[in-house]
C-alpha cells in the first residue's frame, strides 16, 4: 500500500532483521539441540565455526547417528516419562476444556446465579500460574501444610501424600489453565448470533435440542482451540511437577531438567527437549490447520451477549459448578495469605500470632528479587511490544513470500516450553566466543522471544479492527504516516498494547522454567527466591513471596480492568 | 487556478486483471463529472489512482499542468469522500473536520509544532481560533454546526455524509472525489442531498468527480458523464447525449435500454433492409450510420415506439407497422410502461398513462430513424 514510505515498501531490511533475530534466538538453539542429541556430545557447532575450527565441525557431523536417540527410546525411564506426559496433558486439557466451558456458560448465560461475579473473576486464575497454584496446594495440603498440621493432632489423618502425584499436578493445572478455555469460549459465545438459536426455536427446537444442534457446533472451533492450547501449556508446564511430583513418578519435562542439572547428561536432555518441542510444534500445526484464519488466542476480556436459557436446573448447576471451580484457587491464595502473615502456627485453624515480618522481609528488607523481577519485566515488556508491533504492522502491510515462516517463528515461542528452549540456549551459548550463559542478557532475551507473541497477536487483532479506509482518509487529508499512526492507529493500538503488556508482565513475573535454567547468581527474581525458600522448608517466607507475586499481578490487573469500564 | 484534472493513458492491473485500462480523460475546472459504471468496472480504482493510494502501471495523472502520478496521497491537493465516509470514530465531529487542517500544519510546521501536533488534536480543533473558525464555516456550509461535539457513532447516515463532506472540503482541495457518496442512504434523503451537493458545487465552483452506479443520479447531477465498463472508459458525453446516443451496444445495455433486436442488415434494390429475428422488417433509404451489412443489433428507446389502436394505424412516412399484444402494463405515474408481444419476441413502450388492458391488440409504429444500430450480435450484457 502506498501509505508506507517507499524505503520500507519492499521490507527487505526489516525481514532480514527478523530472520537474524529468529536465527539467533530460536533456530540456533534448536540446531544445537539436534547436534547434541545426535552426536551425544555437548558440542557447540556454532562456536566451532566461529572459531574457524571447521575440521572439528566436520568430524562432529560425521559422528551423527541415531544411536543416542534409540537408546533414549529404549530406556524404561524415558518411555514412562513420555507416556505419562502425553496422557497427563491430554487429561488436563480435557478437564480444563470441560471446566472452562462450564464456567464460560456460567459467566454468560442470563439467570445463572452469580453470573456477574464469575465474569469478573474469570481472568483471576491467570494471575495464579500453575507454579503458584502448586505452591499454594503444597502449603495448604502438603506434608507440612496447614491441613496436616491442623488435622493430625485431632487424630484425623490428612492424606497429604495424595497431592504429590500426577493427580495433584492435574488438579493444579486444570485449576489454573481453565480460564484460557473459558475466555475463548466466552468470546465465541458473545459472537454467536442469538437469532440463530431463536431461529432454531421457531422451527420447533426445544432448548436442549437447539443447544446441541446449533450452539455447540458453532462453539466447536473455540473448544478445539482451547483443548489444544491447554494441552500445549500443560505439556510444557514445569513448575507444577517440579514442586509436586515425587521422584518415582516421571514426566518428560522434569527428566530433561534433571538430566541437565543433575548429571549433565547433555544428549538425553537435548533429546527430550526435542521430543517436547516436536509434540508441541505438532499440536500447534494441527491447531493452525483446524482453525486456519481464526484467531483464538485472544486473551481480551470481552462482553458476552446474554443467551436465553430456560432450563433452571441447568442454570443452577452451572452456578454451583462455577462456584466450586473458583473456590479452589481462591482457597489456595487465601491460605497463602494467612501463612505469609503467620509468625508461627501450631495445630490450630489460625496462626498463633500474626506478623508483617515475612512480608517486610521479602519487600523492604531484601528488595533484591523484587527489583530483579521489576527490571526483567520492564525490559521484556518494552522489547516485546516493540518487536510485536513492528512485526504485526509488517505482516499486515507487506504481504510477501517468507512471511508465513517468519510469522510462525515469531509466534511459535508462545507455546515453546521454557525447559526445552532453555536447554537449547544453554547448549548454544555456553562457551566462548558467544559465552552468554549465564547472564541477565540471555535470560531477558529468552523472555522476549517467548513473550513477543502476546504483543504480536494483540496488535494484529487491533489492526484488524481498523478499516483500511480510515488510514486512507487520513492520508487523503494530508496526514503523513507518523501523523496517521499517532491519530488514527494509536488510539486503537494503545489499549491492545496495554493488555498485551499486562499479560507479558504476568507471565514474566511467574516464569520458573527459563528462569531456573538461565538466571545468573546475581540476578535472582522473585519466582526463584520463592522456589528456594520452599525447597529449604521456609514455608512462611515462601508464602510471603507467593503473596507478593499474587498481589503484584492481581493489583495491576484490577486497575487495568477498572480502567476498561 | 483551480482543478483541471487529466488522466493520460492511465492503466492499472491487479495481477492479470486490468482494473483500469488505458483511460484518457480530462475533467475541466468547475465541472461536475459523473463516473458511471457497474460494480467492479474500475471506478474506485480510478479514484484511488487520482488520490495516490495506487500508482498507475503506465500513463500520467496531471493536475493543473503538474504530473502528480508519483506524489504520495498526503501531498496531493485532492479531496476524497469515501463510500462509507471513513469518519474517525474516536474523534468528535469538530476534530474530524479539523483533521485535514491540522495534518497540513504538521506537514509545514517546525519540529516543536510537529511534536505538539502529535500530542493531541482535540484541543487545537476547538480552541485554535483559525482552525475553529474554518471548521465552523465548513460545518455551516454543510448545515451541521449544532453537531460539532458529537461522535460519528451518534450521527445518522445523512449527518455522517455531511461531516465527511465538510471534512473533505476544509483543506480547499482542487478536486473533490466522491465515491458513491449517497449509496448508503435511503432514496428520499439521497435525492435531497444530491441537489444540495449540486448547489454547493456550483457555489464553490468545485471540480468534482462523482462516482456512481446509478444512472439516474449521474444524469441528474452531472455536466458530463463517463461510462466505465470493464476498466475502459466507453463513452464520455453530456447526460442527454449519452442517453439518446449510447456509443456502443455495451453502453446501451448498461443504460438498460430494453428494446434490443438482433437481426440481419442487407442492401436490397436501393434500400437497406433490416430483418429482425423478432419478425419485423425495417427499411432505410441510405446506409444506416456505424454499421455494415451482416448481423447487427437494433436498439430503440421505449418512448420512441408509437402505439396505435389496431384500426387507427397512422401513416407517417417511413414508419413500419406491426401488430402486437399487451402482455403487462406497469404504472409509472404520468407514464406507463407496456410490455408487448411481437410475432416472436417482446418489446417495451413508454407512453402517457392510459388504460390498455392486458391482452389488448395494438399496432406499433416503428420509425427506422429512431433506431440505433450496433455492429455484431448482442454485445455486452450489463443489466
Ligand atoms: N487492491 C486490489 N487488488 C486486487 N484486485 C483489485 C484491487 N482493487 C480492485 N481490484 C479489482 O479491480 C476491479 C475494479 O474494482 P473497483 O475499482 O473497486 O470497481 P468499482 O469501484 O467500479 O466497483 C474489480 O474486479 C476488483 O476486484
Ligand atoms: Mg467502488
Amino acid at each position: 500500500m502506498a501509505i508506507i514510505p517507499k524505503s520500507l515498501q519492499r521490507g527487505t531490511g526489516l525481514r532480514t532483521v527478523f530472520a537474524l533475530y529468529l536465527f539467533l534466538t530460536l533456530l540456533l538453539p534448536l540446531l544445537t539441540l539436534v547436534v547434541v542429541a545426535f552426536t551425544d556430545e555437548p558440542a557447540n557447532p556454532v562456536n566451532l565455526l566461529l572459531q574457524g575450527r571447521a575440521g572439528e565441525f566436520c568430524s562432529l557431523l560425521q559422528r551423527f547417528s541415531w544411536e543416542p536417540v534409540r537408546e533414549v527410546f529404549a530406556t524404561t525411564r524415558y518411555q514412562q516419562a513420555l507416556t505419562a506426559s502425553l496422557i497427563l496433558s491430554a487429561a488436563v486439557a480435557a478437564g480444563a476444556t470441560l471446566v472452562g466451558t462450564l464456567v464460560a456458560f456460567a459467566a454468560s448465560l442470563s439467570g445463572v446465579p452469580g453470573r456477574h461475579l464469575f465474569a469478573s473473576l474469570l481472568p483471576i486464575p491467570l494471575a495464579i500460574p500453575p507454579f503458584l497454584g502448586a505452591i499454594g496446594l503444597k502449603l495448604l495440603a502438603g506434608r507440612s501444610g496447614m491441613l496436616n498440621h491442623l488435622l493430625s493432632p485431632l487424630g484425623l489423618p490428612w492424606p497429604s501424600e495424595l497431592i504429590y502425584s500426577y493427580g495433584g499436578v492435574a488438579l493444579v493445572q486444570v485449576a489454573s489453565l481453565f480460564p484460557f478455555v473459558a475466555l475463548n469460549v466466552r468470546a465465541a459465545l458473545s459472537e454467536l448470533d442469538p437469532s440463530l438459536e431463536e431461529a432454531g426455536r421457531t422451527l420447533g427446537g426445544a432448548p436442549a435440542w437447539t443447544f446441541a444442534t446449533i450452539t455447540l457446533p458453532l462453539l466447536a472451533p473455540a473448544l478445539g482451540a482451547g483443548f489444544l492450547l491447554t494441552f500445549m501449556l500443560a505439556f510444557g508446564d514445569f513448575g507444577t511437577p517440579l514442586i509436586l511430583l515425587p521422584p518415582s513418578q516421571k514426566l518428560l519435562i522434569l527428566e530433561a531438567y534433571k538430566d541437565l542439572t543433575g548429571g549433565l547428561f547433555w544428549a538425553e536432555a537435548a533429546i527430550q527437549s526435542l521430543i517436547i518441542i516436536f509434540f508441541v510444534g505438532a499440536v500447534l500445526l494441527l491447531e493452525r490447520r483446524l482453525l486456519a484464519g481464526r484467531e483464538y488466542y485472544s486473551l481480551s476480556v470481552r462482553r458476552a451477549t446474554v443467551l436465553p436459557s430456560e432450563i433452571s436446573w441447568f442454570r443452577r448447576g452451572l452456578g454451583f459448578t462455577a462456584a466450586v471451580v473458583f473456590a479452589l484457587p481462591l482457597l489456595l491464595i487465601a491460605s497463602m495469605f494467612l501463612l505469609a502473615l503467620a509468625a508461627s502456627w501450631g495445630a490450630r485453624p489460625f496462626p498463633d500470632a500474626l506478623t508483617t515480618a515475612n512480608l517486610l522481609r521479602v519487600t523492604v528488607a531484601a528488595p533484591g528479587p523484587l527489583l530483579v523481577t521489576a527490571v526483567a519485566a520492564v525490559l521484556t515488556i518494552g522489547c516485546s511490544l516493540l518487536l510485536g508491533t513492528l512485526a504485526a504492522h509488517f505482516f499486515k502491510r507487506l504481504p510477501g513470500r517468507g512471511n508465513t515462516l517468519l510469522e510462525f517463528g515469531l509466534s511459535f515461542p508462545l507455546v515453546l516450553p521454557g525447559i526445552a528452549l532453555g536447554i537449547g540456549l544453554i547448549a548454544a551459548y555456553n562457551a566462548p566466543p558467544l559465552a552468554l550463559h549465564p547472564s541477565a542478557f540471555l535470560l531477558i532475551l529468552s523472555y522476549v522471544l517467548t513473550r513477543t507473541p502476546y504483543a504480536l497477536v494483540a496488535v494484529r487483532a487491533a489492526l484488524e479492527q481498523i478499516p483500511g479506509t480510515l488510514e486512507e482518509a487520513s492520508a487523503a487529508l494530508g496526514g503523513r504516516p507518523i501523523f496517521t499512526w499517532r491519530h488514527v492507529l494509536a488510539p486503537v493500538l494503545l489499549p491492545a498494547l496495554a493488555s498485551a503488556a499486562l499479560f507479558i508482565y504476568f507471565s514474566v513475573t511467574h516464569d520458573i522454567s527459563l528462569t531456573l535454567l538461565l538466571s545468573p547468581p546475581h540476578f535472582v527474581p522473585v519466582s526463584i527466591s520463592l522456589y528456594h525458600e520452599l525447597d529449604s522448608g521456609r514455608n512462611f517466607l515462601a508464602a510471603a513471596y507467593g503473596t507478593l507475586l499474587f498481589i503484584a499481578t492481581a493489583v495491576p490487573y484490577l486497575i487495568y480492568s477498572a480502567k476498561q469500564r | 487556478m483551480r482543478g483541471k484534472l487529466e488522466f493520460r493513458s492511465v492503466t492499472k492491473s491487479f495481477g492479470t486483471h486490468r482494473a483500469v485500462d488505458d483511460v484518457t480523460l480530462t475533467i475541466e475546472e468547475g465541472e461536475l463529472f459523473a463516473l458511471l459504471g457497474p460494480s467492479g468496472s474500475g471506478k474506485t480504482t480510478l479514484l484511488r489512482l487520482a488520490t495516490g493510494f495506487e500508482t498507475p502501471d503506465s500513463g500520467e495523472i496531471v493536475l493543473d499542468g503538474e504530473d502528480i502520478s508519483r506524489n504520495p496521497p498526503w501531498q496531493r491537493p485532492v479531496g476524497l469522500m469515501f463510500q462509507q465516509y471513513a469518519l474517525f470514530p474516536h474523534l468528535d465531529v469538530q476534530t474530524n473536520v479539523a483533521y485535514g487542517l491540522l495534518a497540513q500544519r504538521f506537514q509545514v510546521g517546525s519540529p516543536v509544532q510537529r511534536l505538539a501536533l502529535l500530542g493531541g488534536l482535540r484541543r487545537r480543533a476547538w480552541h485554535d481560533p483559525e482552525v475553529s473558525q474554518a471548521v465552523r464555516r465548513a460545518l455551516e456550509l454543510t448545515e451541521i454546526a449544532p453537531l460539532a461535539s458529537r461522535r460519528p457513532a451518534q450521527l445518522s447516515g445523512g449527518q455522517q455524509q455531511r461531516v465527511a463532506l465538510a471534512r473533505a472540503l476544509i483543506t480547499g482541495p482542487k478536486v473533490l472525489l466522491l465515491d458513491e457518496p449517497l449509496s448508503a442512504l435511503d432514496a428520499g434523503l439521497r435525492e435531497r442531498l444530491r441537489s444540495e451537493l449540486k448547489v454547493l458545487q456550483r457555489r464553490l465552483k468545485l471540480t468534482v468527480i462523482y462516482v456512481t452506479h446509478d444512472q439516474e443520479e449521474a444524469f441528474a447531477l452531472a455536466d458530463r458523464v463517463g461510462v466505465m465498463l470493464n476498466g475502459r472508459l466507453e463513452q464520455v458525453a453530456p447526460p442527454q447525449k449519452l442517453y439518446r446516443r449510447p456509443a456502443t451496444a455495451a453502453v446501451s445495455a448498461f443504460l438498460r435500454l430494453p428494446n434490443r433486436f438482433p437481426g440481419i442488415l442487407a442492401a436490397a434494390d436501393g434500400h437497406w433492409q433490416l430483418t429482425m429475428d423478432a419478425g419485423v422488417t425495417l427499411l432505410w433509404r441510405g446506409q444506416p450510420a456505424g454499421v455494415a451489412p451482416g448481423r447487427v443489433l437494433a436498439v430503440i428507446h421505449p418512448e420512441d415506439i408509437a402505439v396505435y389502436a389496431p384500426t387507427a394505424a397512422g401513416s407517417k412516412p417511413g414508419e413500419t407497422y406491426c401488430p402486437a399484444q399487451v402482455v403487462t402494463q406497469e404504472f409509472r405515474g404520468p407514464l406507463t410502461l407496456l410490455t408487448l408481444a411481437l410475432p416472436c419476441g417482446l418489446c417495451y413502450a413508454l407512453l402517457p398513462s392510459q388504460e390498455l388492458p392486458v391482452g389488448h391488440e395494438v399496432t406499433l409504429g416503428l420509425d427506422p430513424g429512431r433506431f440505433i444500430l450496433y455492429p455484431g450480435e448482442e454485445g455486452g450484457n450489463h443489466t
